[in-house]
């Protein structure tokens, strides 16, 4: 019994792919004095400008969709959220008016007629400028995982809760600035996002949040 | 114990061989699709998980997801719709739309199922189902485009495919 105990069991390992070590994620041991750490650096940002790479993941789908562009921020309610590759998209939001530009075709709509864009250019704001953990649309849990703290915002309605099981906000303890934005839905599906090359509070010209 | 042993090796082998053979294909497809009232916008994976079988995913540019859907040659079955498309008014037109989308990456579905008629244009496949008072025809473009035009009354739509390349230099 013994030896095919062992057996079994090499056979097992022998069968599971090498996987990357990761950090262990445990809970903030001050997460008050993190919070307000992290909020502080948000409350510093007037604007910025960075690349980003999406990723989609769909259960059993081999690859995650992947997409890439940039991102412009200036406070308090400007964003220009633009997708390079694989394909053009342009979103504006300017206080207001939202354009999109889809295929080299440009339309105009009221933040306040589509709820969708609505809440998107609301979450991108929040991620910003950090208001996002402190809402009181979601309970914040803080986590540590090696030189990164970790924000689980758990939607508290039930509506959202029905596509949206939690997002992860990653901050990097050498900025405190979100790094990485992850939303899982109750599948196991998810949407990850990476931001790279951040600029902090550089001038933006005007003309980002234009759309002709 | 040595009775054992043959069926652990297989068991070994059995999961080293799928390894092996990888996962099924998949493309990806840039989406613009025309309703009335709308233009719906996004990407559409199309994957063959199994022989006369299509799975099609559509996700839109932020990432929600519009449909998770399955073509074989009985029609489509919706694993997923996001609940603003489930309209008993819409949700069949944007079934057969997607049988043609399947079955133009599956020869194998064309030909399993009896839906179909195929004609060619100027040399270039295009695929019509005929069903109640409406039709559905896909048209193949070289460039590896494709539109699908569906006209049941009241309800005409446009559904443009574009192949793209599935991986992102980061």
């Amino acid at each position: 019994m013994r030896q095919l105990l062992y057996v079994l069991s090499v056979v097992l390992v022998s069968t599971l792919p090498a996987q990357g070590q990761t950090a262990l994620r445990k809970p903030a041991t001050s997460p008050v004095q993190v919070l307000s750490t992290l909020s502080g650096a948000s409350a510093g940002i007037t604007t910025l400008q960075t690349d980003f790479v999406q990723y989609r993941h769909v259960d059993l789908l081999a690859n995650d969709i992947q997409s890439k562009g940039k991102l412009v921020y200036a406070r308090p309610d400007r964003v220009r959220w633009e997708y390079t590759a694989p394909y053009s998209y342009i979103i504006v939001v300017d206080k207001n008016k939202i354009s999109l530009r889809n295929n080299a075709k440009t339309s105009t709509i009221n933040a306040g007629s589509n709820e969708f864009f609505k809440q998107l250019s609301g979450i991108i704001r929040g991620l910003i400028q950090g208001d996002l953990l402190s809402s009181k649309e979601f309970t914040c849990t803080l986590y540590e995982e090696g030189a990164v703290w970790v924000a689980a915002l758990v939607p508290v309605s039930k509506e959202m809760q029905a596509y949206l099981a939690r997002v992860e906000l990653s901050f990097p303890k050498q900025t405190n600035m979100v790094s990485e934005v992850k939303m899982l839905e109750p599948s196991g599906d998810f949407t990850r996002i990476v931001f790279k090359n951040q600029r902090y509070n550089e001038p933006v010209p005007a003309t980002s949040f234009v759309l002709k | 114990m040595n009775r054992c042993l043959p069926l652990l090796l297989f068991l070994n082998s059995s999961c080293a061989i799928a390894m092996a053979q990888g996962a099924p294909a998949e493309t990806m497809w840039q989406v613009s699709w025309r309703v009335p009232g709308n233009t719906l916008t996004g990407i559409l994976v199309i994957q063959q998980p199994t022989p006369v079988q299509v799975r099609l995913v559509m996700v839109n540019e932020f990432g929600v997801k519009y449909f998770d859907a399955r073509a074989d040659s009985s029609g489509t079955a919706f694993q997923y719709i996001l609940p603003a498309m489930d309209k008993d008014s819409f949700k069949p037109i944007l079934a057969r739309s997607l049988m043609l989308v399947a079955m133009q990456a599956d020869p194998g579905l064309q030909k399993s199922s009896r839906l179909v008629e195929v004609k060619f244009r100027r040399g270039l496949p295009k695929l019509t189902i005929r069903k109640g008072a409406g039709r559905a025809s896909l048209f193949r473009h070289p460039d590896d485009e494709v539109v699908v035009r569906v006209r049941s009354f009241p309800i005409r739509c446009n559904f443009d495919l574009k192949k793209i390349e599935q991986h992102v230099e980061e």
